[in-house]
């Protein structure tokens, strides 16, 4: 084994071994190694010096007393809460409310969700309108990319240091998107950053930046202006592909997008 | 099932698994009062999802839950820098944990750090880390997890998990090796 296998950057033999994750072959095939090297051998040794002080020294206990309010909060939730009680002892004498209060707080119920989701929906559809903007600007002003290059390694460090969040760009050409460059772009109050693709004479743009939204797997369309948007967010980032490309086209780009990123795993609870 | 009875098998199964979940928490959180409400949360949404989910590793499943419940803690506080890979230069604080308490040292071996100060810079190496890595690093060599292990807490493949692992520990020494040369010269 060489040096480079032994370090390599998918598959690291030297932590694989310390962690005695390694098959008996390759274990003697490293052991061998360190043999013959002594940069190798002394990488473990460091590896192996931090994997101990990390495991005896760095644990933290859980505080004093946490166990009780645990066990106290355990209770109170198998409890039924003190509203239900209430609502039992006063059902005899105000059992006339019962006809009256559940139509008033229905209708007051469908006011208070119209209001809530009123600037929501207007927020989502002023964002769309930023998304076919930027879009539309990206190919009338001869402004696509910033950074011309269908290397994955050079649009992504280029992005780090103008957005604040990783902006992974894919090589997604052996399914017909090319890669094109890297863009800078500004959309709702923030910097954006825009990843180009094109598949035959249709420009994609994938728009990222970040949301305080929660994750959302299933991916959204919608057309504007003749547009095809697809969105979705995943890990406090939202990201918006748009181009004049068919719907179907353009929902296969996203599905190989996602697929090569972790995707938010299924709650348990 | 009899409630009393309910409860007294969750605390059985998994008040055992109290100072893992606060590990945790206090890892990704940063803070001990964040991590005791995280834990807190976690255990009554375990409770709640105990009488489904009785056959499995139960150490995984509340661990699953207490991460995903450090998650949503750090989103509802907007405290979007945890989430986001950022710059080990910029972001050096060096505020200390106000305690920690040597849970796994009765096993303690011999080859640990032996500078008390060096095992600072890499207390505060690894609590700088973008939370992708750390979280791997703390599962793996504090909680002693397996590979197979984290990749069902975290979501990813075993794979990914090594790879996290080694990267995070490459970051750990580069990280730990530039700070102590910055405080020999004197700039710590």
């Amino acid at each position: 084994m060489s040096c480079s296998t032994v370090r390599g950057i998918l598959y690291n033999y030297i932590s694989a071994y310390v962690d005695d994750e390694l098959a008996d072959t390759d274990r003697a095939a490293v052991e061998k190694h360190f043999e013959i090297c002594a940069h190798c051998a002394n990488e473990r040794y460091e590896i192996e010096q931090m994997k101990n002080t990390l495991h005896y020294e760095f644990a933290y206990s859980s505080p004093y007393g946490l166990k009780e309010d645990i066990k106290d909060k355990i209770a109170e939730s198998a409890e039924p809460s003190e509203e239900v009680i209430l609502e039992e002892k006063s059902q005899f004498s105000w059992r006339w409310l019962n006809y009256i209060i559940p139509p008033f707080a229905t209708a007051v119920a469908a006011v208070l969700i119209v209001l809530a989701f009123l600037p929501q929906y207007q927020l989502s559809v002023m964002m769309e309108e930023e998304i076919v903007s930027a879009h539309v600007r990206s190919l009338i002003e001869d402004n696509l990319t910033h950074i011309n290059s269908s290397d994955t390694h050079q649009i992504k460090p280029w992005f780090s240091g103008k957005v604040d969040f990783a902006a992974n760009a894919k090589d997604l050409s052996k399914s017909g998107f090319d890669l094109k460059g890297g863009r800078l772009d500004y959309i709702n109050k923030q910097s954006a950053a825009s990843v180009v693709y094109q598949i035959r004479d249709h420009v994609i743009n994938l728009f990222i930046f970040p949301t305080t939204e929660d994750d959302m797997i299933d991916v959204k369309t919608f057309q504007n202006r003749g547009f095809n948007i697809v969105k979705w967010t995943n890990q406090g980032l939202e990201y918006c592909v748009i181009s004049d490309l068919n719907l179907t086209e353009l929902e296969h780009f996203a599905q190989l997008y996602r697929n090569q990123m972790p995707l938010p795993q299924s709650k348990l609870y | 099932m009899n409630k009393n009875l309910l409860i007294e098998q969750f605390e059985s199964k998994m008040l055992s698994h109290m100072d893992s979940a606060y590990n945790l928490a206090r890892w990704i959180t940063g803070h001990d009062q964040d991590a005791e409400d995280v834990v807190q949360e976690a255990y009554i949404r375990a409770f709640r999802g105990f009488e489904k989910y009785t056959d499995i590793n139960s150490l995984s499943w509340l661990l699953t839950i207490v991460r995903n419940t450090s998650y949503n803690w750090i989103k509802s506080k907007h405290d979007y820098k945890h989430l986001i890979e950022f710059d080990e230069s910029v972001h050096s604080s060096s505020d200390e944990p106000s305690f920690i308490i040597e849970r796994n040292q009765g096993l303690r071996q011999e080859k640990i750090l032996t500078s008390s100060g060096n095992k600072d810079l890499l207390r505060n190496a690894l609590k700088d880390m973008p939370l992708i890595f750390r979280e791997v690093v703390v599962l793996h060599e504090i909680e002693g997890l397996s590979y197979k292990e984290i990749a069902d807490i975290v979501g990813i493949p075993v794979g990914t998990v090594m790879s996290r692992l080694s990267r995070g520990r490459r970051r750990l020494q580069k990280t730990l090796s530039s700070r102590m040369n910055r405080r020999t010269r004197g700039e710590l």
